[in-house]
């Protein structure tokens, strides 16, 4: 008879739980290693891209900020003269030879043809002397 | 720059499906960093060799100092001391003219303009030649475990022995460089005159033609005259290439850049004159 009453069960009694067998615990673990891989690379790229484009801005800028009065961009290409001078509309045609006048007027302003900042450089070429006495 | 990476990534990432996808994805950011850090970085060659001129003048200020040190009291120790300083002083002049040189070589492959391709292949192969010779002169300089003076002299000599050369190849850059802004700006003066002589005949009636035609020629004359100064410019070039004496350099390159200004001038005529005679034809 005492047999068939069990008691209140409490949780030392409690049934141990099965164990999942040993392989999917590797699975699990890898996934996690891979997803914490995944955020690594992730945040290396992203901190990469912040480097590089905060440097590229940075440098350009200076750039600009030097070469501001030597730029010249190149002379139109016949064809696209040609599309000018040939076009059966007014006022594009205009405009483009408006711009092509006014744009030189500004490189004939800020070319600089002087280049002082860059002739060669003085330096002492004769730099022997008496050694001995 | 991304060329190593690529090469190093090549044999283990092709083949896998997955890994695949990465290899694209550094190739691409890695071209991506390339190409815009070249573009970012490549101002920075002035600004290195102004550095450089501006270290070149602290060494030679120490040099001078220690040598008249060494001659006044001629001991041992200011001896040693006075052939590291000289040492250094070489280094330096090197640097300023290896500096000097990649910003010219910069400067002749960005500069837009009009630099014919054989000119400008010729001038920057020149540019690399001294560019390795002074690298190679340093390694010279540096290998020397205790420098002497009379080492130090001879190499020093080979140096000095090129300035001249080394000097025209900077002026012959440079003379190219101004060539090629101001014939790139006569010729669009020239394509601007042509555009305004198909606005005026399309436009006016014969009368009104006839006479923007004369003011036309005027820029033409402008443009000629302009042309005619850059021709003086060219001989002056000329001239330059074939002299080794210092001050004929800077006399042809003074007047090369000269000729140039006045092409300038010119063309601001001609140009004053095709803005007045644009606001006719829009009339």
């Amino acid at each position: 008879m005492t047999d068939m009453i069990a008691p209140p069960m409490s949780g030392e009694n409690l049934p141990f739980k099965e164990l999942k067998p040993e392989g999917n615990i590797k699975a699990g673990e890898k996934e996690i290693a891979k997803k914490a891989k995944k955020k690594l690379y992730l945040i290396f790229f992203l901190l990469l891209v912040i480097f590089f484009v905060g440097g590229i801005f940075l440098g350009l800028f200076l750039k600009q900020k030097d070469n501001q009065a030597e730029t010249i961009s190149p002379s139109p290409s016949p064809a696209q003269e040609a599309e000018i001078a040939v076009s059966s509309s007014p006022s594009p045609a205009q405009t483009g030879l408006k711009g092509k006048i006014d744009a030189l007027g500004e490189k004939l302003e800020k070319v600089d043809l002087k280049e002082e900042k860059v002739i060669p450089p003085k330096l002492d070429f004769n730099i022997r002397f008496d050694v001995e006495d | 720059m991304p060329a190593p990476l690529i090469l190093y990534l090549m044999p283990t990432s092709i083949g896998r499906k997955s890994m695949n996808k990465k290899f694209l994805i550094f190739l691409f950011i890695f071209l991506f960093i390339g190409l815009f850090t070249h573009r970012a970085l490549a101002g920075r060659e002035l600004e290195d060799y102004l550095y450089q001129y501006e270290k070149y003048s602290e060494v030679y200020k120490n040099f001078s100092t220690s040598r008249d040190k060494f001659l006044k009291y001629k001991v041992l120790n200011i001896r040693q001391e006075a052939t590291q300083v000289l040492s250094q002083f070489l280094l330096q002049r090197n640097q300023v003219l290896r500096t000097y040189f990649l910003l010219l070589k910069y400067r002749l492959r960005t500069d837009p303009g009009v630099i014919t391709l054989q000119a400008k292949d010729e001038l920057v192969s020149q540019l690399d030649k001294r560019i390795i010779w002074l690298e190679e002169q340093d390694e010279e300089i540096k290998k020397l475990v205790t420098p002497d003076f009379e080492d130090l002299f001879v190499i020093s000599d080979r140096i000095e022995d090129k300035n001249e050369e080394l000097l025209q190849l900077g002026y012959k850059s440079l003379s190219e460089m101004i060539l090629a802004k101001i014939r790139s700006l006569q010729q669009e003066s020239v394509a601007a005159a042509s555009l305004l002589q198909d606005e005026i005949s399309s436009k006016k009636t014969a009368t009104q033609a006839a006479q923007l035609d004369l003011w036309l020629k005027e820029i033409n004359v402008k443009n000629y005259l302009a042309q005619k100064e850059i021709e003086a410019a060219e001989i002056n070039l000329w001239n330059l290439n074939s002299t080794s004496d210092e001050s004929s350099m800077v006399t042809y390159f003074t007047n090369l850049k000269i000729d140039a200004e006045d092409a300038k001038i010119f063309l601001m005529q001609a140009n004053s004159y095709q803005k007045e005679i644009y606001e006719q034809v829009s009339k």
